[in-house]
């Protein structure tokens, strides 16, 4: 009888603290998640699915468990990362970006933060390592995902941690960066918006032209920047409404929920809790305070040679957070002169941060992809 | 003075992780040269010693993709500006609304 009752309580003896850590990172992550409402689609998720696998000899991530399955059919092969991203084209409307096509070198400008983060971590980590963790920057979960996993990185499970932490926290990032690299006069520079139509044609040529010219100079984020465009090409088509709110809704929502609990596969103590993680999130946060002065500094650039001033926040705006860093720059700029409207730029910009966020991590994976 | 500081204090918060590991990097690399490794778990201990690196040469040689990689996403982006510019004209992009 006693034994029956020991037998009861035998796990209670495997219970480690670094397992006792992991349950409180995600209630952490729970927390964040409900109470300051940081990315709840994500966040939760994965700090219920960080709880679950650190439970000893938990079925969930055993050979044939269901996180370990989920895990399998859809981060392994980046399969959810790439469905979620129709979701997200689906979102997307183009429109203000194509009024005026040359915000998109802002987006471009800003992924500066990706590659400087890529040499200080190749001092830390091996290169492939140092490849995944640098992609924090592109503040895109998927992206993050798709280039962690092709290039076989130890350390998804901290990356995801960090991409998505970092991107609910723009809001907080972003202003202290913005203000120390910018005056008060460069910040009260306003920018006229003019609303120009734009044709259905070019809506509908726009995703099929960026998916091919993107694959051809970098193959492998083929998969990445088309799945994105034919989201976006299900929205303009005009002919398929309900499958748009479906890629909107439906789609999005369920991918989100494998995709946040099966990320907690590697969520156990013994990937998780290191100095290497430390280090990963200080990396993060480098990549993304990078990336937003690389906006940012480009834009003042841009002002030393252009009669028509460029208010250089909207450079900010130019990494992948959409659409809060465009919020954020616009709040900004209100707030410095409440007659200067910067929303159509910076959502503008915004925007394209999320094509060039998928173009760096295909360069990305051209440079050190096997 | 007050820009300054928020600068030195987000730098501290992104320097200190990074100068933690360089030091467990540095004492653990030291202790892995003088160690004998006879035993599995040893074996295990010294695999995980070698893969904390701190090799500073790697910024400088990694350059070379910062440079290539800045220029592609600006040549790509380039690219697409220039097409949808075209394509902007050719399929008679309306006037400016009222």
């Amino acid at each position: 009888m006693l034994d029956l009752l020991l037998n009861l309580f035998d796990n209670v003896g495997e219970i480690t603290w670094g397992r006792i850590v992991m349950w409180l990172i995600g209630g952490l992550l729970i927390f964040l998640a409900i109470k300051k409402e940081m990315e709840p689609t994500l966040l939760l998720p994965i700090g219920f699915g960080t709880i679950l696998v650190n439970i000893p000899f938990a079925d969930a991530i055993m050979e044939s468990g269901p996180i370990t399955t989920l895990y399998n059919a859809g981060i392994a092969n980046e399969l959810f990362p790439l469905l979620l991203f129709i979701g997200i084209g689906a979102m997307i409307d183009f429109g203000p970006l194509l009024t005026n096509p040359k915000l998109m070198i802002f987006g471009a400008a800003a992924q500066f933060g990706i590659f400087l983060t890529l040499c200080l971590a190749s001092v830390f980590f091996e290169t492939n390592d140092a490849a995944s963790i640098a992609i924090i920057g592109a503040a895109d979960g998927p992206t993050a995902i798709a280039v962690a996993n092709e290039l076989g990185s130890k350390y998804v499970g901290p990356i995801m941690v960090a991409a998505y932490s970092y991107m609910a926290l723009v809001p907080i990032i972003q202003p202290p960066i913005i203000k120390l690299l910018t005056t008060k006069k460069e910040r009260m520079i306003r920018m006229p918006y003019t609303a120009r139509e734009v044709s259905k044609t070019t809506r509908i040529l726009f995703p099929i032209i960026i998916t091919i010219i993107a694959g051809v100079i970098s193959p492998k984020s083929a998969s990445l920047v088309g799945f994105l465009m034919f989201g976006n090409l299900i929205r303009e088509c005009g002919v398929l409404n309900a499958l748009s709110e479906t890629a909107q809704k439906v789609l999005a929502n369920l991918i989100t929920i494998f995709l946040g609990i099966s990320i907690a596969f590697q969520m156990t103590a013994d990937k998780f809790l290191s100095v290497e993680t430390l280090l990963i999130l200080g990396l993060g946060l480098f990549a993304f305070v990078f990336d937003t002065a690389g906006g940012v500094l480009f834009a003042k650039l841009l002002n030393l040679f252009t009669k028509k001033k460029i208010n250089p926040m909207i450079g900010a705006a130019g990494i992948s957070a959409f659409p809060m860093s465009g919020r954020i720059v616009h709040k900004m700029g209100l707030e410095e002169d409440p007659q200067n409207f910067l929303l159509m730029h910076s959502i503008g910009v915004n925007v394209s941060g999320q094509i060039a966020s998928v173009i760096a991590g295909g360069l990305i994976l051209k440079f050190f992809g096997a | 003075m007050k820009k300054l500081i928020i600068f030195l204090v987000m730098l501290a918060l992104m320097l200190a992780p990074i100068s933690c590991f360089a030091q467990a990097a540095a004492s653990t690399s030291a202790e892995s040269v003088t160690t004998e490794v006879t035993t599995e778990a040893e074996t295990e201990a010294a695999t995980e010693a070698e893969s904390f690196m701190f090799e500073p040469y790697n910024f400088v040689d990694n350059l070379k993709y910062m440079l290539s990689g800045m220029v592609g996403i600006l040549v790509v982006i380039g690219l697409i500006v220039t097409v949808t510019v075209i394509l902007n004209k050719v399929t008679g992009r309306g006037g400016k609304n009222k």
